[in-house]
């Protein structure tokens, strides 16, 4: 019942999905290459110095990509449940319904961070061959916090989605742009070190907000 | 005879509109019941509470036995839904949702449901959300009688059907409930197909239930006395006389009393009624005599 419920979920995703990896793909290519014009016409000398003094980073473009593939996730994935409240049929399935909202929000969660892991494992491959180790740490470790606002916005989008009433869904969606601001208030790479168990909590309390929300369409909520 | 859905002093409002007001109603298995209304009378609104997808004010609903808010899966397993506009997962096409639903239910028929969409002129690759009002109804049936549940709940099934998908929907539905003892609980906006189909009735009214009988108790007891009077009756005890009122010349009433008990209810009333006929009705003129038309 689970592959099924994947299966279901593959369909409304898989375009998405492709589009997501494709532009990140594209995006993170792109980065790289004007990263190796960079040396090449600049110089090694006054790019170590931009880096190290300044404190660049050059994999910016990426900040918000990582949000935006989280939302549309949410929005293929659960826009079409709430259309004509087709996630009525959803939960009349023959599954708890904890259990099959979970398995819905797995199935997005294991998308994202497999595609995530993936542009994540090409930027540290592509990075490490330019610069020391120290300094791709230092570019990866500010590309972290993102992967997790990615999986935030997922999370907070979908809770926004399922909420049954419009006034309800601009207040969530207020709510959910303040919690996604802390995934992006500082740029300095290693900011986010310590604070990176509070991220992942704030994500597992995305959670608790969808399940507050189906408890809302279940009693129509009107 | 064991009651499939139990509902029980059922009250809802809307903001401060009143629904209904200690709502009570059984189905037994192996019946049809039609529930019929007037738009706004709360068709939708029960079958929403029957299904655990609505929260009365207060009462309680039960199907096999269990509270509408907590089915198990294996209730749900045995209740067909079929949701108002034959919705259903858009983005599939034929195939994948048959593939999609067949593991859920451990009696899916495949074949009963590829039976139906031969009659179809679409193509296995085709998307439900390209399909006609008709088409997607016939993937909504096949997909029940897949299923093959002990219960099926239909939400107004004949909307946006032509007659031809109409009537197949009705015939089908017939034979299945027919063959295996299973119970059906439908509302439908178009009374006539009604009238083919279910064995009992239940007549909302604005917060209460009207009537709730068999359909041929009603087809068979229930008439239209037409007569002709210089003075308008004075208002008759509730049930009795059903909606009087001047058609043209002639005085209109409805009732399931006799010719000659009607004759007496109108004497009663100060009234000689003139050329008094009775005639009989269609399942859509009663629900008419009952409701009013407007």
């Amino acid at each position: 019942m689970t592959q099924s419920l994947f299966f279901k979920e593959w369909i409304k995703t898989r375009w998405a999905l492709l589009v997501t990896l494709l532009v990140l793909a594209g995006v993170i290519a792109y980065t790289l290459i004007a990263m190796s014009t960079e040396l090449r016409v600049l110089g090694a000398g006054v790019v170590w110095e931009s880096l190290i003094q300044k404190g660049i980073t050059h994999f910016d473009d990426l900040k918000y990509l990582y949000l935006l593939a989280g939302m549309l996730l949410a929005a293929v994935q659960y826009a079409p449940e709430m259309t004509n409240k087709r996630l009525k049929l959803t939960l009349h399935l023959p599954l708890p319904e904890y259990a099959i909202i979970l398995t819905m929000l797995l199935f997005g969660l294991l998308s994202l961070t497999a595609i995530f892991l993936l542009t994540y494992g090409a930027v540290s491959v592509g990075i490490n061959s330019y610069y020391p180790v120290e300094i791709a740490q230092w570019n990866l470790a500010a590309i972290l916090p993102w992967l997790w606002g990615g999986l935030a916005a997922y999370l907070l989008t979908t809770w926004i989605c399922i909420e049954p009433i419009w006034r309800q869904r601009l207040f969530n969606g207020v709510l959910a742009l303040c919690l996604l601001e802390l995934f992006y208030f500082d740029e300095l790479p290693g900011a986010y070190t310590s604070l990176m168990p509070w991220l992942a909590a704030l994500c597992l309390c995305s959670i608790a907000f969808i399940f507050y929300s189906v408890a809302r369409f279940k009693e129509g909520v009107s | 005879m064991d009651a499939i859905i139990q509902c029980e002093n059922i009250t809802h409002y809307y903001g401060k509109r009143l629904i209904y007001e200690n709502l009570n109603f059984e189905v037994p298995r192996g019946k049809i019941l039609g529930l019929l209304g007037k738009n706004g009378t709360g068709k939708t609104t029960i079958i929403n509470i029957l299904n655990g997808y609505l929260k009365p004010r207060s009462g309680v609903c039960r199907l096999f036995g269990e509270t509408m808010e907590r089915l198990s899966p294996r209730t749900k397993a045995q209740i067909g839904l079929l949701i108002e506009g034959h919705i259903q997962h858009s983005y599939f096409n034929v195939v994948q949702i048959e593939k999609f639903y067949r593991r859920f239910f451990p009696r899916w028929k495949r074949a009963a449901y590829y039976e139906l969409l031969a009659k179809l002129q679409v193509a296995p690759t085709q998307k439900i959300s390209a399909m006609s009002c008709g088409q997607r109804s016939q993937v909504a049936l096949g997909l029940l009688f897949a299923q093959d549940p002990e219960l099926m709940i239909l939400d107004d099934f004949s909307m946006g059907l032509d007659p031809g998908y109409r009537r197949l929907f009705v015939e089908y539905l017939k034979e299945f409930a027919a063959a295996e003892e299973k119970t059906v609980f439908l509302t439908s906006h178009i009374i006539q197909d009604m009238e083919l189909l279910i064995d009992d009735c239940i007549i909302l009214d604005y917060g209460s239930i009207l009537l709730h009988r068999p359909t041929r108790e009603i087809l068979d007891g229930f008439h239209r006395f037409r007569f002709y009077s210089e003075r308008p009756p004075a208002a008759a005890p509730a049930r009795r006389l059903w909606n009087t009122e001047k058609v043209g010349a002639a005085w209109e009433t409805y009732s399931f009393l006799s010719k000659e008990e009607v004759a007496q209810e109108l004497r009663a009333q100060g009234v000689e009624p003139l050329n008094l006929v009775q005639e009989s009705l269609s399942l859509e003129d009663a629900f008419i005599g009952m409701t009013g038309k407007y």
